[in-house]
Formats: structure tokens, C-alpha cells, sequence
């Protein structure tokens, strides 16, 4: 991006920026007039209209004779026509503010009425980039600071703001870790992890912390990306995870345009498990019970046979849940509409949007699946109430509809349940033709549809889960208002303002509606069946939570529970900025802001900021700028409940040195920067860290934990060094930044002794030290015939160790947490390199398991006596290498633009990336339900000793393995290469095609400026080693909804 | 337009200025130290929350030093009992099993002493816990204005009483502990050695005695009267338990894991008995009637010979299914065994004339006399095997069989093989199985016994068969039997402590006398070994399942290699035909237990370590390793 950008601008009448242009222009009608008034005879009379590219007339254009001495003009009036006598040789000149002028000269076969197009001005103005409390020149930035725009957001083709994120910033990490209708929000990391109190950066939106969810990314002007000490010590205490500015779209001047938008989206999932069939699972089954000795268990041939003709499915079924429950494809649609223009006195900015996305799960009960609808909305007024006193007015929120089955939580639960079903063990529902082929003796003659129970299984019939005709349906809603107002104080000193701004969130949640219904369900009981009775059909029973029932379910609804919380910000700032002598550029702020968040009942949380900045360069060479700033919290000590918080930076642009340019004119950019500086992190485990606690506990008191009297900030010292470089007029850039960073005073619990008999408060001991590089290359040009195309690659490493942690000080160093990555495995043990006791011997020959591990027997795991002490315990596990967060990402994109076509393409992969299976992943046959996924399918034999999983066990015992917790013992462990795994991907995360219609026949035959078509596709194909898991989640559990891979049409029309 | 102007900012000024003060909140909590101390009736609840059931997340109650309460009773697949060659755990026992053999995990030793999720009672986290707060109120007694001199005295009373009682209970658990008398504050060393286990004891010897003197002195010697045993305060520590508590303390001081001055420990442990029986029985504590026996363990109401008890209430789910309580009564498919007793234990029944029963000899002599039968061996027993222990053949009015069957049919088909016992329509399985797993999801015995005491006998599921059941922590006849040790040790079986109206021999008879058993026999009494054998025998008896033998008493008399050293046998009970070799018609046949099921005693086992993840913030305190 060149440090100078073309800026359109862009207005339809013709603008007068002041009121002395105002003045200017009455003025010049009124003398106009009169030298009309005064006619002229010989002359004569061009009549015309002038309109603009788009061919929409263009009122108010000044038209006057240029050399006529006696100087006659015009201007054009509401529908752009205008009337003017001049003279066969004159010289008309046509003029408006943000148009070029037009000279024409008047010949004697001019062809009345004339038709004049005006041109928009291409202004050149300096780009500018948001940064904490204020707005800076690009070029003079000194912070690592990335800003994207907002057309980066709308073509990344998701509704989720997080989401379109992914890929665009060197260092900022985004990943999803569910597809699942409206709670698909991403998690964002900058620079990777921070600290073991939270990692999350600070977000903004228009200057005051709010959540990202609730902006709609149409209404997104740009977005700031903060990285450095430089850039976010202005935040305090807030700032050290980095901080992400979003800017919302404001109006301009101009008559009313309209954009609309609708999007249809076809989305199916990802990462599924295929279905393995029934012939395969029994004689899986068959195995396992072979290899737990229970010969008189096993299936026979017969019985294998019915499963493999399917001559029996109610009885032997072979049920392929995910084709069941699952759509082919999902919908989404997304319909936006916007619509921007203002006068001298106000602008404005009105966007709605719509977004509804469908459940990929089937709808069993009609009614009750999960959906999501979701409406944001937004209105921006900007107020000039005279030309030095501003004010805005900005109302955003979000209203959101979603239902849930009530007896699953969330729909997450759900493809738990199936990815546990058995395959082989019931049928997933029983169809008439059940009932007549197994008349019910208690319903003699009914014929009818039955949902089925699970036969005694461990997990529910995810069918009848599915279809059971409970929900709730919920109703939140976020409003935000913002009122800012500026006073240009030029009067005392050019360039001096002062601006004050209130900012309300109120967020209210409440459920609308919580139906309760149980639909009856059936198991057959086949022995009874068998022995003739006729009572084979039995009925499950429910606890009384539910209403036994059958259709017409009852009903009962609970409207009470709800959530309410409202966040009141108050700013004032005084600001400063002016340039001496064409040389000396200086500029200064001071700024106090409060901040406090209710919470329900809970008692307020408050913060309490004073900033200062200034800022100098010399001829955009040099540059400096220092930046304080001091914020409070009322949950920390009086003593310690301001942090300060200073940094400062400096810049070099050596590309505008004159010997530069002479030397290297091919080298248009060349610049360096420097940061270092604190920044702090108020995240604390509870508030009134600084008080001993005694509560009332009934007709009690106890003495909840000791204070921790000095409980105060945790603090990041940044240091920041980056290398801006450009050739061929900034066709290639290339941008690196070295980062480095320590933190300390991290709270968390102090080792306290047993026979002190009471907790202490969370104290500040913890340490980490961070470095990393992020590096981004770009090619963008356009060739002569009008063809461009663009390229680019992004690199960021990020690697952290922590320094100092509250690690019991007698502790074995190799199972301390000090000098491990955040969020490395540290519950885990490795496996001897031969994974597998391929033998009795083998087992003979091993240390002792001293655990309550009771089934060791070939084509079990063997773990690694870590501390060869000659037995197996909980003293052998030690930290594993890698991180479930990749310390590396990268992202790849390119693309062109030609007559109207554009295309875009974004891939995204990570470096060095684990993930921890769980034990439901990496066994088959979890809790000895009669399923195996197609993962499962490699397992060990004694021909077979490289197997990916072990050998087949219809008991988890036969799995377990006490060094665990007793919750989860065995396979939750993390074992290198077997449940700690390697899980890198490439995904292409993002392809964009479209074609745009424009021009004069479209508007002539439409009424439109542009109509344009697109479509795009989201998670297009991912690259993984792993098996039917989403390589992005940072462990297996299946309880989640799956990624999915969205297709987009889209239609735009803008007029 | 300017004044508009002047006005806008001078008010954002203003406000910002103002604003200094934005963080002041004060959160109003509302406690602070001078509220806490300042009154006895906040004073009071402070100190009270160490009686309160469970105590709340932090886990800081003295209940879990309470013999039932510290039987890690939410598990009812769990009990120390089984961790000894007293019971065997029969199903689901694997932790015990593991135990016994002298290997312990993390998981379970951080369950049992510190971890504080849901399901687990850490003792020593209560315990250290619980020291803290009567530290707090010793150091902060005065700080409470309102308080007349008897409550003052009662609540420094208990705090000192608590103090050497909750260090009693960890030493016996932990061994030797650094011995806390302030609470530690922030600025002091939080690793401080271990003291011996002498040290120890005496030290909580010293702190139970001014306990009791303080009481005494408040007129606490007893909460309620022997006419009307209810009363609002009964769990809280009175003079009688304190004093009591404080002779068990100088006992284990003067046993031989810990003695240090030879028999002028026992002598001091036997004027310690002494002097806590004369204050029991002053303040009407005695005996219960042989009827009453059960009363002391089965009735919501306390009896006149518990000195001090833990009353649960029935709705407590928590403790109803205990696997002190049988576990299969509750009807759990399931299930799990809960305790199971050996034939090793068993046998230290006496028959009814007195004669011992323990080595195969014994049983030959009894048989010999006509007083005992091993084809017909549950009667003309001690009246107490049939209050303690559930065995095959037992009267059981509850059930439709009128009997516990805990039979073996080896020709049933198809299975199970074990006879149901039928309460209503509730089957449950007291089956036996002997290790072939052969009734899969039903609880069942490998010894062919379960545990009685606390157990009603009735359908244990649902709330209307739940039963009030009361945990002993002191009762009299332990008072007897602490003073019939000492006093043997120091003076010999005929000897007495000057004063006292009791020999040693005249103690332990009071307490057969009571159930209906004859005096010890005369060829017991010749010696202080002799003796002491019989002595350590009836507290088995007597105090089964009390929190006393095998886990601590083997321990403090440095017997436990000998106790689990021993092979462990069940009786096997099939059913055959009655005839004049089986009158029964059962067939019995003492069993030794799997390999898998005995016990292996190291050495190390004395003491429970503390986990590693406590252990590793500590140098100067020792920790044990079992390895």
C-alpha cells in the first residue's frame, strides 16, 4: 500500500465545505444574476445539463465565461440543467468542489442542449490509520500497527467479524473451534499466547471496549490492529494482550445512496465420520470379545449374515446416524442494506442487516430444530452545528432469536451423542410398518410412528433426542449508544480542540420461550419376544422433568430467567496538532476516561484512565513519540490501584532523504522503527484481591483466603523493531517486525504449605517471556490495459517460555511449569518408541504398572518409565513438547481485478500445532457401545504391531491407565503421537469470484449505479494428517459442531 | 453559540476532575476483623463452622476425623477397614487391594488428606484447617467484649480441646507433626519439621487436659443430662470427651510405637485413664444395658455412654450408603461390597463360656469342650459378633427368607448361583463369589461376612427405610479398655492406678459383663502377656469398626507386620444336604482369599504419606515415600 493513497471523493452535489464558501457562492449567484439581468445583445444561449460519471445530474456547478470581461455566470440548479448566454469564442468553464474542472469552448455549431459529465476529483490526501484515541498519517506511524479495510471484512464472505479476520494480519492468530449457528465467533489471539490470565486482546469499537459480535462487518469502516507497547500503552492496563480498533462506516456528503446486498449460503459440514457398516463393526465386536476372552459372546455367522442383508433392520440394524441426522446441506441467508449521505450540517449512515442460518441437523419434529436469527443494525449522524463544534451521534445493537432443544443444552451435545451411537444395536426409530409387523399388545390395532429408546446403551438415541419436542427459544439484545461531542478551539490556538464522549451498552437476554415435552419412546425387547410374549414393547421411562406424553405434546412455558447488564464510558480529552514552519510536525493529547460495568445484581466493576501522547517529526523524516499512560481499577489495593504505564518509539524514514532518492530512486520505501514500552493486564481471578475475606456462610463465618495486600497489574515490557520496505513505486512491500517481551507480576496462586490451613489470595510471582517476527510481503500493480492483480505472503512466529511461575519449590524440575510453553501438555507421558507391548515378553520384561491397571496383555500402549525408577506412576509424567495454540501462522493470498471481473483467493495454515485427542476420539467402541469410526479402523494385531490405535477391548479398563486423573484416566493423558498429536493444516480458507455491471445502461435501464454477482466459498478443503477431526480445535472432544464449508451467491446492487 | 460552548466543556472538565475519587468503592462487605471478633455471637459462628456438616467448599471441618465420617463415606466402595486384615473390600475394592500390598496413587492420597472437590474428605486439609481456627480464637479471645466468663472459658475450652485433637487425628493418619500453637501468618516460615509421634501426642495430651480444665471450670462436663439425653450443643466438645481424649492421647504416647521413658509413659497413661473414667463416671455417663448395645451406633438419640458423638440424621444421603452399612442392602445393581469381614476377625468372637477361638487349637479345645462346632460356627458366640457382623444364617425380621443368606448353591442353573434374599420386592445379593466374578453386576463377599454395626438390617433405598445411625467418636467402654492397657503395662493384670476403684482386669470385665459375656477367663490372667493379648482382643470386639484396632491400634503396638502378615481366610458356605455333618445343611469351609486379596505389609506403611504435590513445597517437614 503506498503511503500516499488515491482517495475518491466522492459526492454528488456540489460540496461546499464552510460557511465562507457558502458566502462565496451566494455571492457569486447574486453578481451572476445581476449580469444576467443586465442582458446582452449577439449573444448566445447554451442551454444543458451536466451530470456526473454515473450520468446523475450534478446541482450546484458554478458555470461562467472565463474570459469575458464583462464575466457572465451561471450554476446549474436541482436537476443539473443551466442556462447561460455567452459569446461564439468564450470559454465556459464548469466547476465544483470534488470534481475536475471542465473548460469548453463555446463554437458556433454547438449542439444545444449540451451534455457535460464531470469527472470525479481523484483527491490526493494522506491516508490515514486509527490508532488508541486519535488518528495518525500512515507514514508517521511508529507502532506495529496493521489496519485493514472494510472491503478486506465484507468479501471474506462470513457474517462473523472474528471470522473474517482470519488470515489478514501478520501475527494475529483466528481460529473456530464450532460451526454451530450463531456461535460461530472465533477466537483471536495477537502475537499468540500472553499469559495464563487471559490472552484475549482488548477490542474497541469506536473507541470504547466492546464485543466484537455485535458489529455487522457490512458496518465496518475499517479495523486497527495493535501490537506494539507503542501503539496500545495508551490502554493501560488493558492493552498488553493487543488491542483491535473497529471503526464503524459514517456518512458523507451527498445525496442519499443506497447499497443492498443479499447473500444465499449453502453450507455443509466438514470433518464428519464416515459411516463404517454393520458386517465391519460386528466382526470388530467379534475380535474384541475374543481378545477379553469372552468366547460365548461373539456374534455368529447367522447373525453376521442378517446384519450384512439387512433382512431384519429393526432387529439387526445397520443405522449410518450421520446420513440420518444430518441435512445434505444447510442455509444461511444474509441480506444487508446501507444507505449514507449528509449536508454541510449532517451526515449520515444507516445500515441494517439480517443474517438466519439453519441448523445442519435434520428438523424431526417440526418446530424445534436449532436456528439463529440475528439482526444488528446501526445509525451514525455526524452533526456540524457550526464549523468549529461537532457532534455525533452513533446507535448500534444486535437482536438476536435462537432456539435450542431444551434437553440438550446446545447443539454441540447432540453430535456427541451421535458420534457415540451404536451402529449395530437399535434402529433410530421405528416406522409403521414396525407396528404391524410387531403389533402392540397394549395398543391393539394402533399403527403408528415410534420414536425408539437405546435398548440399555450408555448415550442416548440421538434420533429421539433429536426429535423430542422440548426447546427454548431465547431473546437477547445489545444496544449501544454513543454521543461524542468537539469543539474546535482554534480561536485560542490553531489546531487546539477539545471533544467529550459518552458511550451506553446495555445488553439484556432473556428466554421467550422453554417448552417442555416428552416424547413417549420404545425398546423392543427381543428375548421377551422370543420367549412368545406379547409384552415386548417397553415403554422408557423419563424422570419427571419431562411430561411423559404423546402428541399433542404438553406444554409448559418459563419466561422468567434472564440476564441484564449495562456499561456507562465517559471520556474527555483536549488535543492538539499543528505544523511549524512546513518542517516540524507536533502534535499532543490528554485524555481521562471512566468506565463501569454492572453486571446483574453484582457489584460495578470500574476503571479509571488518564493518557497523554506527543508526537514530532521533522519533515515526515523523523520521527518520535511518546506515549503515558496511568489507569486504575478498583479491584486491586488503594496502594497499587494505578498502574503507570509509558512508552515511547522513533522512526527513521530514510526514503525521503534526498541522497536516498538519488541513489535508489527503485527504492521508494525505506523506513524504521523502534518501540519499547510497559503495558499492563488488569485480568485477576476475583475482585478484592486486597481484602481478607470473611463471608457469611449461613449461620456462619469463615474465613475465606487471605489477602494478598499488594495485589496489583501484571505488566508486559514490549520492545518492537520493525523494517518497512518498498520498490517500484511501493509495488513490493515488505514488512518485518522483530518483537521481544517479558512479563511479570502475573497473578496467581502462592505456594502456600498445608499446615497454614488457609488459601491465600492470588499474588503477583508469575513471569513469561515472549519474542517472535511477523513478516509480510505484497505485490500489487496494474498493468497498462487496465488489469490488476495482487499477491501476498504472511508469516508470524510466536514462541513464549514462562520465567517464573508458583511451582512447589521442591518439585522434580522436569514436572514444573517454569520453563514450559504456555499451554504445553503437562499431564502427559511418552510411549517407548514401539508403542505397542507386541508380546507377552514384552510385558514380562517391563517395569511394574503400580496402578490400578489391571489388563495389560499385547496391543496395549506401554508407556515410558520416565523416571526409571523401575515402576510406572504419576512421578513419570513430564511436559511434552508443542502447544495445542500455533506458535506459527501463515496465510497466503492472491487475486485480480479485469473490466468488471475480480478474484480472490486466501489460504491460511499453521506451524507446529497439537491437539489432544480425547479417549472417545482415539477408541473404538468408547464405553463399550457397539460403534467404530473409520479412524478406528487401524488397529493393532499381532500381524499388524505399527496400528494407530491399540488392540480392540469392549472394555475402557482394558484402556486405563491410573496415572491419570480418576476422572479421566488412561487415554486423556496426552501420549506423544498417539493422543498428542501433530495436527498442522493448510486450509484454503477463503475464494471470492465475482463480476460487477455498471455504467450508463445500467442506470438507464435499471436504475442502478453497479450491480454485482459473486460467489464465494469459506474453508473450501483443509490439508490435515488427521483423520475425521477439525485439525483447528485444540483437542478431539467430539461434543462439537462441526467447521463448516460455506458456499455463497451473492447479489449487489448499489444506486 | 460560545457560552453553549464554555458551558459543554467546562462541565467534561469538571467531571473529570471530580472523578478522582472514582475508584474509592468501598465493597461493603461488611466483616472485618473487629465484626468477626468483636461480639460472641459472630465469635461464636466463626468458631462454630468447624462442627458444621461438610463445611462448605473449603472443606474445614472435624468431621473428618469422625470414625464413620473419615471411612471415606461418600465412596461406598471405599473403607480403611478394608485397607487392613480385618475386612476384605469383595467388589469394586481395587484402591483397598492396591493398599494393602503397600502401593497408594496420587489420585487416592490427594483425595483422602487435601483435594476439595465434591466427593472427597481431605482430612488433613480439614484438619490443618480447623487448627488455624482455634489459633484465630485463642489469639483473638480478647477481642471479644461481650462474652460472660462461662463463655468465655467454654469457647477457649473447646479451641484448646480441638487444637490437641485435630493434631491427634493427624498423627495418627501422617505421623509426628510440627505442632501449631499461633496461626502462621505471611511473614513467617510455612516449612516447619516434624515432631516425633510422642511428641506429638503428648503435646495434644497437653492442649486436650486444658481443654478439659477450662470446660470443667465453664461447668461444660457433659451438654446434656443422663435423664434427657437431647440437647442443642451436643457437637460440640464437652469436658467428659476432652479429658477422655486426652487419656487416649497419653496411650498412644505410652504404646510402643512412640514410648519414650518406658513404663513411666504407661504410668502416666494410666493415671490419665484414671482420671478421665472418675470424671465420666461423675457426670453420669455408663453403660448401656446389653440391649441397648445397638443404641450406642443405630438411634438418632445419643446414649448415656457415648461421651461424645456425631448424630446423623437420616435424610444425610451421604452416610446411608457407607459401606460400613452393608453396602448391598441399598439395592444397587451395581453395587459394591462395602466391608466385609475375615474369618481372620471373626474369629476373635469368644464362644459364649469365653473361650478364645483364634488359632485352629483354640477352636480344637472349644470343640472338644461341646462349645463350638465349625459345621454350625455362628452359635453360642460372643453376643457382639451377632451386633457387628452379618453372616449366613442370620435372624433378619426384614427379610422374606427371615434369614441373610450369603450362601453359595454350586448346582443352581441358571445362574446366579447365590440364594437372593428378598426385602419386599427389592432383590439384593449378599452373594458370595471367591473371585470368579460369577454374578458380574451384583455386589458380593469374598468372605462370606458383611458389616452389621451401623446397619438397621432393613432395605436401605428410598427415604423411608433410610435409619438414624450416630458416629462414635468416644464412649465409655473405650475409657475402660485404654485403662486396662495402661494399667496392665504399668502394674500388671491385678494392678491399679492408686485412687482408682478398678484393676486392669476389673475394667475389661465391666465391659464383658455388660453384653452378657463371663469374666476374662483365669487362664488369661496370669500375666501381663497373657493379658495384654486378651486386652488387645476385646477392644477388637468391643470397638469393631470404631476407628480404632487394626488401622491404629496395630500401628501404635507396632503389630501390624504380625496382623498382616497372617494368611486371610473367608468361609466358604455351600448348600448341601442337612445331616449330622453339616445340621445346617450348609457346608462350611474356611477359605484362604486369592493371592490377590492378601495383604503384604512393608515396613513403610506405618504412615500415610502427604501427596507430592503438598510434599513438594516442604524441605524441613520429612515426607514419608511408599515405595
Amino acid at each position: 500500500m503506498s503511503p500516499m493513497a488515491l482517495i475518491r471523493r466522492k459526492s454528488t452535489g456540489c460540496s461546499m465545505k464552510t460557511g465562507k464558501s457558502l458566502i462565496f457562492a451566494l455571492v457569486t449567484a447574486m453578481f451572476l444574476a445581476a449580469v444576467q439581468a443586465s442582458g446582452q445583445t449577439g449573444s448566445l444561449v447554451v442551454k444543458g445539463t451536466v451530470v456526473d460519471a454515473s450520468s446523475v445530474p450534478v446541482p450546484g456547478v458554478v458555470i461562467f465565461v472565463k474570459d469575458g470581461s464583462s464575466g457572465s455566470g451561471t450554476m446549474t440548479d436541482g436537476n443539473g440543467e443551466f442556462l447561460i448566454e455567452a459569446q461564439t469564442g468564450n470559454v465556459l468553464v464548469f466547476s465544483c468542489m470534488g470534481y475536475k474542472a471542465i473548460e469548453m469552448q463555446v463554437t458556433s455549431n454547438l449542439q444545444t442542449p449540451l451534455r457535460v459529465v464531470m469527472e470525479e476529483e481523484q483527491l490526493l490526501i494522506e491516508e490515514t490509520v486509527v490508532v488508541g484515541y486519535g488518528v495518525q498519517k500512515r507514514e508517521s506511524v511508529v507502532g506495529a500497527i496493521t489496519n485493514i479495510k472494510n472491503d478486506d471484512l465484507i468479501k471474506a464472505g462470513t457474517s462473523s467479524l472474528n471470522n473474517s479476520l482470519a488470515g489478514k494480519v501478520a501475527g494475529l492468530t483466528v481460529f473456530s473451534e464450532s460451526g454451530a449457528p450463531g456461535e460461530n465467533n472465533a477466537t483471536l489471539l495477537v502475537r499468540g499466547l500472553s499469559s495464563w490470565n487471559g490472552s484475549a486482546p482488548l477490542v474497541m469499537v469506536d473507541g470504547i471496549e466492546r464485543e466484537m459480535s455485535s458489529i455487522s462487518p457490512n458496518d465496518v469502516q475499517s479495523i486497527s490492529v495493535l501490537k506494539d507497547a507503542s501503539a496500545t500503552a495508551v490502554y493501560g492496563a488493558k492493552g498488553a494482550n493487543g488491542v483491535i480498533l473497529v471503526t464503524t462506516k459514517t456518512g458523507s456528503k451527498g445525496a442519499p445512496r443506497f447499497s443492498v446486498k443479499v447473500e444465499q449460503g449453502i453450507n455443509t459440514p466438514l470433518f464428519i465420520p464416515s459411516h463404517v457398516d454393520a458386517v465391519t463393526v460386528a466382526s470388530m465386536v467379534n475380535i474384541a470379545m475374543k481378545n477379553t476372552q469372552s468366547f460365548s459372546s461373539v456374534f455368529s455367522d447367522e447373525v453376521i449374515s442378517k446384519y450384512a442383508t439387512q433382512s431384519d433392520p429393526l432387529r439387526y440394524p445397520d443405522v449410518s446416524w450421520y446420513d440420518i441426522l444430518l441435512k445434505d446441506f444447510a442455509l444461511s441467508t444474509d441480506a444487508n442494506l446501507s444507505m449514507t449521505g449528509g449536508t454541510d450540517k449532517l451526515a449520515y449512515y444507516l445500515g441494517v442487516s439480517y443474517y438466519h442460518e439453519d441448523s445442519i441437523l435434520r428438523e424431526i419434529t417440526k418446530g424445534t430444530n436449532f436456528t439463529s436469527d440475528r439482526i444488528t443494525y446501526r445509525l451514525n449522524l455526524d452533526w456540524n452545528i457550526t464549523s468549529s463544534t461537532h457532534l455525533s451521534f452513533k446507535v448500534g445493537g444486535v437482536t438476536d432469536v435462537s432456539k435450542k432443544l431444551k434437553s440438550v443444552s446446545n447443539s454441540s451435545a447432540v453430535f456427541s451423542t451421535i458420534y457415540q451411537a451404536p451402529t449395530i444395536s437399535y434402529p433410530a426409530y421405528y416406522p409403521e410398518w414396525a407396528m404391524q409387523q410387531y403389533p402392540d399388545a397394549n395398543y391393539p390395532g394402533l399403527v403408528e410412528f415410534r420414536f425408539g429408546g437405546n435398548q440399555g446403551h450408555k448415550y442416548s438415541n440421538p434420533y429421539s433426542m433429536l426429535g423430542n419436542p422440548d426447546y427454548r427459544q431465547s431473546v437477547g439484545n445489545r444496544l449501544m449508544t454513543d454521543i461524542v461531542f468537539k469543539q474546535d478551539l482554534d480561536f485560542i490556538t490553531k489546531g487546539l480542540s477539545v471533544s467529550a464522549k459518552f458511550g451506553l451498552t446495555s445488553t439484556y437476554t432473556r428466554i421467550s420461550q422453554d417448552v417442555r415435552a416428552y416424547a413417549a419412546q420404545y425398546n423392543i425387547n427381543w428375548d421377551l419376544y422370543d420367549q412368545g410374549s406379547d409384552n415386548y414393547w417397553v415403554p422408557v421411562n423419563k424422570s419427571d422433568q419431562f411430561v411423559f406424553s404423546q402428541s399433542p405434546y404438553a406444554v409448559t412455558q418459563d419466561n422468567s430467567a434472564y440476564a441484564v447488564s449495562y456499561i456507562t464510558y465517559f471520556e474527555a480529552s483536549a488535543s492538539y496538532s499543528r505544523k511549524f514552519a512546513d518542517a516540524h510536525s507536533v502534535s499532543a493529547l490528554a485524555l481521562y476516561n471512566q468506565r463501569q460495568q454492572t453486571t446483574d445484581a453484582g457489584f460495578p466493576k470500574r476503571n479509571q484512565s488518564f493518557v497523554t501522547r506527543l508526537t514530532y517529526d521533522y519533515k515526515g523524516r523523523y520521527l518520535i513519540e511518546a506515549n503515558l499512560g496511568i489507569t486504575g481499577s478498583e479491584q486491586f489495593s488503594p496502594k497499587y490501584r494505578y498502574g503507570v504505564f509509558p512508552s515511547v518509539a522513533v522512526g527513521y524514514v530514510l526514503s525521503k532523504e534526498k541522497f536516498w532518492k538519488e541513489a535508489m530512486p527503485w527504492w521508494s520505501r525505506m523506513k524504521l522503527r523502534y518501540s519499547n514500552g510497559l503495558v499492563g493486564s488488569d485480568k485477576a481471578s476475583s475482585n478484592w484481591l486486597y481484602y481478607s475475606s470473611w463471608s457469611r456462610n449461613g449461620s456462619y463465618i469463615t474465613e475465606d483466603a487471605a489477602a494478598n495486600i499488594e495485589a496489583r497489574w501484571e505488566t508486559a515490557h514490549k520492545q518492537d523493531l520493525g523494517i518497512e520496505m518498498g520498490w517500484l513505486d511501493d509495488k513490493l512491500l515488505l514488512e518485518v517486525d522483530l518483537y521481544d517481551e517479558k512479563r511479570k507480576d502475573m497473578l496467581m496462586p502462592p505456594v502456600v504449605t498445608p499446615l497454614v490451613g488457609v488459601k491465600y489470595k492470588d499474588v503477583n510471582t508469575g513471569a513469561l517471556k515472549k519474542h517472535g517476527f511477523e513478516v509480510e510481503l505484497k505485490w500489487n500493480d496494474r498493468t497498462t490495459g487496465g488489469f490488476g492483480y495482487f499477491a501476498g505472503v504472511m508469516l508470524g512466529l510466536s514462541e513464549n517460555r514462562i520465567t517464573n511461575y508458583g511451582d512447589s519449590p521442591y518439585a522434580p524440575d522436569y514436572q514444573k511449569y517454569v520453563n514450559t510453553p504456555l499451554n504445553s501438555a503437562r499431564t502427559g507421558s511418552t510411549l517407548v518408541d514401539d508403542r505397542y507391548f507386541n508380546s507377552i515378553d514384552e510385558i514380562h520384561g517391563y517395569p511394574l504398572y503400580t496402578s490400578e491397571w489391571t489388563n495389560v496383555v499385547p496391543g496395549v500402549y506401554k508407556f515410558l518409565d520416565y523416571t526409571a525408577d523401575g515402576s510406572l506412576s504419576q512421578s513419570d509424567l513430564h511436559v511434552l513438547r508443542g502447544s495445542t495454540y500455533a506458535p506459527g501462522i501463515y496465510s497466503l493470498n492472491f487475486g485480480f481485478d479485469f473490466k468488471g471481473w475480480s478474484f480472490k483467493t486466501l489460504c491460511t495454515g499453521t506451524i507446529g500445532k497439537y491437539i489432544n485427542y480425547r479417549r472417545s476420539a482415539i477408541i473404538p467402541f468408547y464405553a463399550g457401545d457397539y460403534v467404530v469410526h473409520k479412524s478406528h479402523l487401524d488397529y493393532w494385531t499381532p500381524v499388524n504391531h505399527n496400528a494407530s490405535v491399540p488392540a480392540l477391548s469392549l472394555s475402557d479398563e482394558m484402556y486405563a491407565w491410573a496415572g491419570g486423573t480418576s476422572d479421566w484416566p488412561g487415554y486423556d493423558l496426552a501420549l506423544d503421537g498417539y493422543t498428542w498429536k501433530k495436527s498442522d493444516y493448510f486450509s484454503i480458507k477463503e475464494v471470492m469470484l465475482a463480476y460487477t455491471f455498471d455504467g450508463k445502461m445500467l442506470k438507464q435501464k435499471l436504475g442502478v449505479k453497479a450491480l454485482s454477482l459473486g460467489v464465494t466459498c469459506n474453508n473450501l478443503f483443509t490439508f490435515t494428517e488427521l483423520m475425521e477431526q477439525d485439525p483447528q480445535r485444540l483437542t478431539t472432544a467430539d461434543n462439537y459442531y462441526p467447521t463448516m464449508r460455506m458456499l455463497k451467491f451473492s447479489l449487489s446492487l448499489s444506486f | 453559540m460560545k457560552k453553549f460552548k464554555h458551558i459543554l466543556i467546562l462541565s467534561a472538565l469538571s467531571l473529570a476532575v471530580t472523578d478522582c475519587k472514582w475508584l474509592d468503592v468501598d465493597p461493603e462487605l461488611g466483616l472485618d476483623d473487629q465484626t468477626v471478633f468483636g461480639t460472641y455471637a459472630n465469635f461464636r459462628s466463626y468458631f462454630q463452622w468447624l462442627y458444621a456438616d461438610n463445611s462448605g467448599s473449603n472443606k474445614e471441618s472435624i468431621l473428618y476425623a469422625f470414625p464413620m465420617y473419615a471411612d471415606f463415606l461418600t465412596d461406598y466402595s471405599f473403607s480403611w477397614y478394608n485397607t487392613t486384615d480385618m475386612s476384605d473390600a469383595g467388589k469394586m475394592g481395587v484402591t483397598q487391594q492396591y493398599f494393602k500390598q503397600g502401593v497408594i496413587t496420587q489420585d487416592f492420597l490427594r483425595a483422602v488428606s487435601f483435594d476439595t472437590s465434591n466427593s472427597d474428605k481431605p482430612l488433613a486439609k480439614a484438619m490443618f484447617s480447623a487448627i488455624r481456627r482455634c489459633n484465630i480464637t485463642i489469639q483473638n479471645i480478647d477481642m471479644c467484649t461481650d462474652a460472660t466468663e462461662q463463655q468465655r472459658k467454654d469457647l477457649l475450652g473447646q479451641a484448646y480441646a480441638l487444637r490437641g485433637f485435630c493434631h491427634f487425628s493427624l498423627c495418627r493418619f501422617f505421623g509426628g507433626m510440627p505442632y501449631l500453637d499461633h496461626p502462621l501468618g505471611p511473614e513467617e516460615s510455612w516449612d516447619l519439621p516434624r515432631l516425633s509421634t510422642y511428641e506429638t501426642y503428648r503435646k495434644a495430651a497437653y492442649d486436650l487436659k486444658k481443654g478439659y480444665e477450662l470446660l470443667k471450670e465453664a461447668g461444660y462436663m457433659r451438654r446434656n443430662s443422663p435423664l434427657a439425653l437431647n440437647s442443642s450443643t451436643l457437637n460440640e466438645i464437652n469436658g467428659a470427651a476432652a479429658v477422655a481424649l486426652y487419656a487416649r492421647a497419653m496411650l498412644y504416647a505410652a504404646s510402643d510405637y512412640s514410648n519414650r521413658n518406658g513404663i513411666k509413659d504407661w504410668e502416666e497413661a494410666a493415671s490419665a485413664a484414671a482420671l478421665a473414667i472418675s470424671e465420666a463416671e461423675e457426670a453420669g455417663f455408663t453403660l448401656t444395658a446389653a440391649a441397648d448395645y445397638s443404641r450406642n451406633f443405630l438411634t438418632q438419640e445419643t446414649t448415656n455412654e457415648n461421651l461424645w458423638t456425631y448424630s446423623v440424621q437420616k435424610n444425610d444421603t451421604d452416610i446411608n450408603f457407607s459401606s460400613l452399612m452393608a453396602y448391598p442392602q441399598s439395592g444397587s445393581d451395581s453395587g459394591s461390597s462395602g466391608v466385609c469381614p475375615t474369618q481372620n476377625f471373626v474369629d476373635r468372637y469368644e464362644t459364649i463360656y469365653g473361650e478364645s477361638l483364634l488359632t485352629a487349637e483354640d477352636r480344637m479345645a472349644a470343640a472338644a469342650a461341646g462349645h463350638y462346632n465349625e459345621q454350625d460356627p455362628y452359635t453360642g458366640r460372643d453376643p457382639r459378633m451377632d451386633l457387628t457382623i452379618v453372616y449366613d444364617g442370620q435372624i433378619n425380621p426384614y427379610t422374606k427368607e427371615g434369614v441373610i443368606n450369603i450362601c453359595f448353591d454350586p448346582y443352581a442353573t441358571p445362574k446366579p448361583r447365590w440364594i437372593p434374599n428378598s426385602f419386599g420386592n427389592n432383590i439384593v445379593s449378599f452373594g458370595i463369589d471367591w473371585g470368579t466374578r460369577d454374578n458380574d453386576i451384583y455386589a458380593y463377599s469374598n468372605t462370606g461376612y458383611y458389616c452389621k454395626k451401623y446397619w438397621n438390617g432393613n432395605f436401605g433405598l428410598g427415604q423411608n427405610t433410610q435409619h438414624y445411625h450416630t458416629d462414635p467418636i468416644i464412649r465409655l467402654a473405650e475409657l475402660y479398655l485404654n485403662y486396662a492397657e495402661a494399667v496392665n503395662e504399668a502394674y500388671g493384670p491385678n494392678g491399679s492406678v492408686a485412687g482408682s476403684p478398678y484393676t486392669a482386669l476389673q475394667a475389661v470385665n465391666l465391659v464383658r459383663d455388660r453384653i452378657g459375656m463371663p469374666d476374662v477367663l483365669a487362664i488369661y490372667t496370669g500375666g501381663k502377656e497373657t493379658f495384654r493379648d486378651r486386652i488387645r482382643n476385646e477392644r477388637c470386639v468391643e470397638l469393631a469398626f470404631e476407628g480404632h484396632h487394626y488401622y491404629h491400634d496395630i500401628r501404635r503396638w507396632k503389630i501390624a507386620d504380625q496382623t498382616m502378615g497372617q494368611v486371610l481366610y473367608g468361609m466358604l458356605i455351600e448348600k448341601t444336604q442337612a445331616n449330622v455333618t453339616y445340621p445346617n445343611g450348609k457346608k462350611y469351609t474356611r477359605t484362604a482369599l486369592p493371592n490377590n486379596r492378601q495383604c503384604q505389609w512393608k515396613d513403610y506403611m506405618y504412615f500415610l504419606p502427604f501427596p507430592d504435590k503438598e510434599a513438594y513445597t516442604m524441605t524441613n517437614f520429612e515426607n514419608w515415600t511408599w515405595k
